[in-house]
């Protein structure tokens, strides 16, 4: 059992990097524009079979990744357009129908350019595994983890230091009162998108190398994310990270040390303990939480 | 008072339900006989999570419409197959071959590609006495025989089986076993545990993991601990190229001994390097080059891959190999009896010697499969390529 | 008032006598399986009415289902008896778990039906003894309505249907009384509810198990009706269709619960039927992509569903589900398309 902790810390770590990822794509929407994006998925989708093309086209790896992330951007920011702005103001749950209808559409194109069976996308620096206090952890793991700190601080940074980054932040916070001083929340809702495909994209990209790419892949990777972000908090960009982390590794621990079948079931049970003993996403009484 | 737009939205509405009733009426196809064309349904999983599956299935049958088409059809009839998608769902699967039967006037009805949807089929086609081929490979939808459904892929205990041998041959006495925690990896859980039993093996761990799972090192890790002399994986890819990697890279040198499912070029992208020496058994179908020139497949097997390939793009595999069967047969039976249900019944039930991509089935009326060990073969992945192993 | 009472009573003339002019299996196999549905999705939208969403409708489904299956397979008890049976120990099962559940506000719940019901679903792969895991359980007893055959598909369409219309009579009961006021009530703001002297959760417990009791009752028909059942139906995407049902038709009207999952079923059919007709050799990837596209026109062109609310949906404005920064709320009529 001693070799079994850091291999399952490890591996944690890694699938919580992804998660965070998509938690943080979940959030960033949520909170700017209140919709649940059962969407959010299908951006790491679409930009690891992008990718997966342009590199049998022959493009470099590096550029295939980048030119797949801007193209998927394109593709959050046309969402947005098309299927979000037309029903601004409708009830939060038909928004939700409508993205589960937009992830439903991407799915279907994706079956039909790509069909059904998986691809592969080369690791970024193919070489051996790192052994690490007795868990080993392949090169792709590192740059899961590398990267998605990486997005995570230059998302913050983005959020506290730039103008635009205060506008979303402002939104975040009180639309009416951004109007007032002249944000448009129409703009921070494709920023929003854009934003959040990106991340996806990000996620997508780099976890392929480990798990090859499927087109029904944003299901499972969607559903993840949204208990991480829903852990975190929902409106809550830190909270999503760490909600993301805590996602994996308790999958990880619940596979290893209770039993792989009831993972799943055992992950859920623990992350519903959480929430309900933390009380923050309780009624009290009868008071409700502030919006 | 009601107002414009309240007004528009109520005639939208009746419109749209008025469309959606006059669609579902127009939706069926005129009754049989209409130039004397013969039917045949074919119900797949094109999308859902079998659509690996279902969709080289749905290509072949097209593949198969066309040159049907080209060729007018059998014994100067035409053949028309259509197509439709179950979504990997048992409820839409058995409803779609109620259409079939009941609105399109097929003749018989290929299809089901999990075992979940081929079960509800199966018990229609009894009810319906209508001939069902199933490409499912549940051992329990041909053993007991029923007499409307017939079993073109391999079972699931003929597959364990042959994959048994490789396990044989090198003489372990332990094996882990990691599986998919559905009803193809259970079945070979129930499979291997049997057969190992029987030789003398243990199976020192198993370990589930989900069709969605992204990583299995946790499973591999909780394996390597019992100490397997080989590590057996039952899954199809993603998963089962992902288990082969985390075998690797927790630095497990055992032989790795995978199922069926990967019988996909896909199996060796994924995998990389870790798919170096990977066995698993399989139809003929992947390693039809490589077959002696007597063989009796092999012909069939070289023309399937082919016509396949060029008229889909992508290469075939063994799934659409089961349409293929499936459809061949029943073209068999059409040819020498017609499009008489009960007649097609019949001379399936006592066909011998016919030559599919599955093997070369010999039915009976207590065996509705006409499949065994000796119509796979034990693949062996070298160098990126498949090759028979010895 | 009386035109619903009018309404109801020509559907239920339409229902009696649609047999007679559709008769092909397929037709009727059609028609129960949207009763099937229809009841689920009415008890779906009976909780809307409290402003609960649950994501778990598919696990109360699928245990009505196993349960009536094992009850009449394992000890040999008549259909008609474990039907009522599981359908009674899923609404146990409800209460149990409404009890956590139901404290827990707005998407905290929304994520613990969602976990409940991959926890079922997980329980229905693993215990494979019970179960029959991935396999399913084959054999389930048929129902007999008149006589020892097993029910016909006809047969099957009227019993159907009649709990469907009974299902859609009681919910209708329930709103329309002092329930219903105080699920309004609830619906406006749980605070102000509690402060008119409304139990809220007691009347949130009645319509959770309420909705859970119509789901296992439409799943224990369905188990022998379709007589195998596997853990696949089951899971977390019937559950999204059944709020794509209840959502398309109108969350808060109960007639809503019927149209939407008529519409939502009818329309995956024809789409599948269809499409093939313009672009000849497609399979199911282009109609699942059409249908997303129509879901999300649909959605657009009708955001509070086909069937508009009697319920006066702009206090429902107010949000059930905690919008931050009170975006909506800030955009009243200019955003608003009437």
């Amino acid at each position: 059992m001693s070799t079994l902790l850091p291999q399952l810390l490890l591996t944690g770590l890694t699938t919580g990097s992804i998660y965070a990822l998509v938690a943080l794509g979940f959030v960033l929407i949520y909170s700017v524009t209140g919709i649940l994006n059962f969407a959010q998925g299908e951006f790491s989708m679409l930009s690891a079979l992008v990718c997966a093309t342009l590199l049998a086209w022959h493009l470099p790896l590096g550029a295939a990744a980048l030119i797949a992330a801007a193209a998927v951007c394109a593709v959050g920011a046309l969402t947005e357009r098309l299927a979000i702005r037309p029903a601004s103001g409708a009830h939060p749950l038909t928004l939700l129908i409508i993205t589960f209808g937009v992830s439903m559409a991407f799915r279907g194109i994706a079956l039909m350019l790509w069909g059904a069976d998986p691809y592969a996308l080369p690791e970024f620096t193919p070489g051996p595994a790192l052994v690490l206090l007795g868990g080993v952890l392949i090169r792709q793991a590192i740059w899961a983890i590398a990267l998605s700190l990486a997005v995570v601080a230059a998302l913050f940074v983005f959020f506290a230091r730039t103008v635009p980054g205060a506008a979303v932040r402002a939104c975040a916070d009180n639309a009416f009162a951004s109007r007032l001083v002249g944000i448009s929340p129409r703009r921070m809702s494709l920023l929003a998108f854009t934003l959040s495909a990106a991340l996806g994209a990000v996620a997508g990209i780099v976890m392929t190398p480990i798990t090859g790419a499927t087109y029904d892949m944003g299901l499972a990777l969607g559903l993840k994310g949204f208990v991480a972000a829903v852990i975190g908090g929902l409106a809550n960009a830190p909270g999503a990270v760490l909600g993301g982390y805590l996602v994996g590794l308790i999958e990880a621990l619940t596979t290893g040390y209770l039993s792989p079948g009831y993972g799943t079931a055992i992950t859920f049970l623990v992350l519903l303990a959480v929430l309900f003993l933390q009380r923050e996403g309780l009624v009290h009484g009868a008071r409700r939480r502030p919006a | 008072m009601i107002t414009q737009a309240a007004l528009a939205r109520r005639l939208t509405t009746i419109a749209l339900a008025a469309a959606l009733a006059a669609g579902l009426a127009a939706s069926g196809r005129p009754a049989l006989g209409q130039g004397g064309a013969i039917r045949i349904g074919a119900v797949f999983a094109v999308t859902g999570p079998a659509s690996s599956l279902g969709k080289p299935e749905k290509d072949t049958a097209a593949m198969l419409a066309a040159q049907l088409a080209a060729s007018g059809g059998v014994a100067g009839r035409p053949v028309q197959i259509i197509t439709y998608d179950s979504e990997t769902d048992p409820t839409k699967a058995v409803l779609l071959m109620k259409k079939a039967v009941t609105e399109d006037g097929v003749a018989a009805v290929v299809g089901g590609t999990t075992s979940p949807e081929s079960q509800p089929m199966a018990d229609y086609a009894m009810s319906a006495e209508i001939p069902f081929m199933s490409v499912a490979a549940s051992t329990t939808l041909s053993v007991p025989a029923r007499a409307w459904v017939f079993q073109m892929p391999q079972r699931n205990d003929v597959a364990a089986a042959t994959a048994m041998q490789y396990l044989v041959a090198l003489r372990v006495t332990t094996f882990a076993f990691l599986y998919r925690n559905d009803d193809f990896g259970q079945d070979g859980l129930v499979g291997f545990r049997t057969y190992a039993r029987q030789r003398g093996m243990t199976v020192v761990d198993t370990e589930p993991f989900a069709a969605t799972d992204t990583d299995l090192s946790a499973q591999v890790a909780r394996a390597r601990i019992k100490n397997p002399q080989a590590m057996v994986v039952w899954s199809t890819p993603p998963t089962a190229a992902i288990a082969a990697k985390n075998i690797r890279q927790l630095g497990m040198p055992v032989p790795i001994l995978e199922s069926h499912g990967i019988a996909n070029r896909a199996f060796i992208q994924l995998a990389g390097p870790a798919a170096e020496g990977v066995v698993f058994p399989a139809g003929k179908l992947l390693v039809a080059g490589k077959l002696p020139a007597g063989d009796p497949q092999k012909a069939l097997l070289e023309r399937y891959a082919r016509d396949f390939e060029a008229a889909n793009k992508y290469a075939a595999n063994t799934f659409g190999g089961h349409a293929y069967d499936g459809i061949t047969m029943l073209l068999d039976a059409f040819r020498h009896v017609g499009p008489d249900k009960a007649g097609v019944r019949e001379y399936l039930e006592h066909l011998r010697g016919f030559v599919g991509t599955g093997g070369v089935f010999a039915m009976s009326p207590q065996n509705h499969n006409g499949l065994s060990t000796k119509d796979m073969v034990l693949v062996v992945i070298k160098n990126g390529a498949w090759d028979i192993w010895r | 008032m009386t035109w619903e009472r009018a309404g109801f009573a020509l559907l239920a003339a339409g229902v009696a006598a649609l047999p007679v002019f559709v008769s092909t299996a397929y037709a009727l196999a059609l028609l129960n399986i949207i009763g099937l549905y229809a009841i689920v999705t009415v008890g779906l939208v009976l909780l809307g009415c409290s402003g609960q969403v649950s994501l778990g409708q598919a696990a109360f489904y699928g245990l009505g289902a196993y349960g009536s299956a094992l009850l009449s397979r394992g000890l040999g008890w008549s259909p008609w008896l474990t039907i009522p049976a599981a359908t009674a120990a899923v609404a146990g099962v409800a209460y149990a778990v409404g009890l956590p559940a139901l404290r827990l506000a707005g998407h905290f719940f929304v994520l613990a039906t969602l976990g409940f019901g991959v926890i079922v679903n997980v329980l229905m792969v693993q215990l494979v003894p019970v179960t029959g895991g991935g396999n399913g359980l084959r054999d389930i007893p048929p129902l007999q309505i008149a006589g020892i055959r097993p029910a016909t598909e006809r047969q099957f369409y009227y019993l159907i249907w009649t709990l469907a219309l009974g299902a859609l009579l009681l919910a209708r009961n329930i709103t329309s009384h002092r329930t219903g006021r105080a699920l309004r009530a609830i619906l406006g703001s749980e605070v102000a509810a509690a402060a008119l002297g409304v139990e809220v959760s007691r009347y949130k417990m009645q319509v959770f198990v309420a909705s859970a009791a119509y789901a296992a009752l439409a799943g224990a028909v369905y188990a022998h009706y379709i007589r195998f059942i596997s853990p696949s139906p089951f899971a977390l995407y019937a559950s999204l269709f059944f709020l794509i049902m209840a959502v398309v038709g109108g969350l808060t009207n109960i007639w809503g619960g019927l149209f939407g999952a008529a519409a939502v079923t009818v329309l995956d059919q024809v789409i599948r039927a269809q499409v093939p007709r313009v672009f000849p050799r497609v399979g199911g990837e282009y109609q699942t992509a059409i249908y997303g596209v129509l879901l999300v026109v649909i959605m657009i062109f009708f955001p509070r569903g086909l069937v508009r609310g009697a319920i006066d949906l702009r206090h429902a404005q107010a949000h059930p589900l905690p919008v931050p920064g009170g975006t909506a709320d800030a955009e009243p009529a200019e955003e608003w398309r009437a």
